[in-house]
């Protein structure tokens, strides 16, 4: 922790995330892609070999697209030599490994989801990974899925680093790391895709839910056991359920099918001592109610040209606003006065109360790094309280 | 539409030197050493020839591979050919693999090349 500090990140972000106001507003970055390395690792702000060689001193983790080591950059000088001095509090990784499969009806690379994983290297020489589509479209896709329990299942081992990068970065760098596993809706919409995911919700339910108990039982509770056995201070999961206009599915299909296995990932997460975010992208107000019945501490992205968040921040004052800064627009085409000044008035509109953890709403990717930079300096310039 | 310059698992490979690349940790991570060796996952063909050299690396996908006999006519420090499920399980399965004549490699030290260049890559 920095000299100039009141409290230490882990305290500011449980701080909110218990619905109390901290010393200041707390920053958030998701993570970066490869794009986003290339840009900062070529810009003013980049790793000097002073800053690399206490990196690597510290064992910091310089994965993409978790970026540890770019988001320890932004820590004050008297943490690291060449810090930047726009604290990140927060930040975010999942568990490790790349554990591809694969099935007889596809040459393409099948994650432990059912979706098509694709991994392209574009002219300009620059990787690029995403998920591609689902693979499981057929019923017997599915059932043959099913028999590949023993190697969907999470292993043990894939946790072990969680907590020592967490403890890496919370005690060198007083940044907390949360760590998380995808949610049910994005795990079953991969594999089988949204038309199969329609039509079993319409015609054969039961086959529906035989699926997504089957993926809860063989790895989301699992990997969530794991997961809290490492004892996470704050856990945060990932499942979309948004376009840009409104949730991808019916709600009342929403609530059937999905709620019931998020409310146990959320209870996991309680018993185990910890906070729960959501990461969802797109517009899901009409949603909002549910999470806080099933008590989520946060909701995570929140772009707002997809969300009405001085609405959400007065009806829900119980969930924390995490993200909010439209990370495809605005970080990317204005100047980094404007960032400035957009963060600045979010935090007026948002943050009065505390409930709030502004960042990037997304991975970054083409943003210019001096609006990234000029991002989090906003925040600790307009975030006191 | 523009086609990608690589795909599949010589991607897999190049993301991971990328890595190392950007953040000028190339030299550090092979100490200075060439490397070129050649990785053939049976079951995600294309074969990928990986070089490096300093702070700058090549991979270059070997289409017209089709058999694990044919890595023997390459120029090459090393290699291993193996189906994904075997390079997944680790050293053990590995050399159970050897064991079993399910992996071919020449060069142990092949192995550790590609944990350095795996570790680079996707997390």
């Amino acid at each position: 922790m920095s000299v100039t500090e009141k409290m230490t990140a882990l305290e500011r972000v449980l701080c909110v995330l218990d619905g109390k106001i901290p010393d200041r507003v707390p920053g958030f970055c998701l993570g970066g892609d490869y794009d986003f390395v290339q840009k900062f690792m070529n810009s003013p702000y980049a790793l000097t070999e002073e800053d690399k060689t206490q990196l690597d001193k510290d064992k910091v983790s310089y994965s993409i697209p978790f970026i540890h080591a770019i988001i320890a950059k932004f820590v004050p000088p008297d943490v690291l030599p060449g810090g930047l001095d726009a604290k990140i509090d927060l930040c975010w990784k999942t568990v490790g490994g790349f554990n591809l499969l694969k099935f007889d009806f596809t040459d393409e690379f099948i994650t432990a989801n059912g979706g098509l994983f694709k991994i392209v290297v574009r002219d300009e020489g620059i990787p690029h990974y995403w998920y591609a589509g689902p693979a499981l479209l057929k019923k017997e896709h599915i059932k043959t899925y099913w028999e590949r329990e023993k190697d969907i299942a999470p292993k043990k081992a894939e946790f072990k680093n969680l907590k020592k990068q967490r403890n890496t970065m919370l005690k060198k760098y007083d940044v907390v790391v949360s760590n998380g596993i995808s949610g049910p809706f994005e795990n079953c919409v991969f594999g089988i895709g949204m038309a199969n995911f329609a039509r079993f919700a319409r015609k054969e339910p039961e086959f529906l839910q035989e699926h997504l108990d089957f993926q809860y039982d063989v790895i989301h509770e699992p990997s969530l056991k794991f997961l809290m056995a490492t004892k996470p201070d704050v856990v945060m999961c990932g499942d979309d359920y948004g376009y840009n206009k409104g949730l991808q599915i019916n709600v009342k299909n929403w609530r059937k099918f999905i709620k019931p296995k998020l409310a146990n990932y959320v209870k996991i997460v309680h018993d185990g001592g910890a906070k729960f975010i959501l990461h969802s992208c797109g517009g899901i107000g009409e949603v909002f109610p549910d999470f806080v019945e099933i008590g989520i501490d946060g909701v995570e992205s929140l772009k707002p040209i997809s969300n009405d968040l001085a609405l959400y921040r007065e009806k829900y004052p119980e969930i924390t606003l995490v993200g909010t800064i439209d990370d495809s627009e605005m970080l990317v085409h204005e100047s980094p006065e404007n960032v400035k000044k957009s963060v600045k008035e979010s935090i007026k509109v948002l943050g009065k109360k505390g409930g709030y953890i502004p960042g990037p709403t997304n991975f970054l990717l083409d943003q210019p790094p001096e609006n990234i930079v000029a991002l989090y300096k906003a925040v600790k310039e307009f975030g006191k309280y | 539409m523009m086609s990608p310059l690589l795909e599949g698992i010589p991607a897999v490979f190049y993301s991971g030197l990328y890595v190392l690349q950007v953040y000028g940790k190339l030299e550090q991570t092979f100490q200075g050493k060439k490397i070129n060796i050649i990785v053939y996952i049976t079951d995600f063909p294309p074969a990928t020839q990986i070089k490096v050299d300093g702070g700058e690396f090549e991979v270059i996908p070997l289409e017209d591979i089709k058999d694990p006999q044919e890595l023997e006519d390459l120029e090459c420090d090393g290699y291993v050919a193996a189906p994904l499920e075997i390079l997944y399980g680790g050293v053990g399965a590995i050399m159970k693999g050897i064991r079993q004549k399910q992996v071919k490699i020449k060069n142990m030290k092949v192995l550790l090349s590609l944990a350095d260049i795996l570790a680079g890559g996707i997390a």
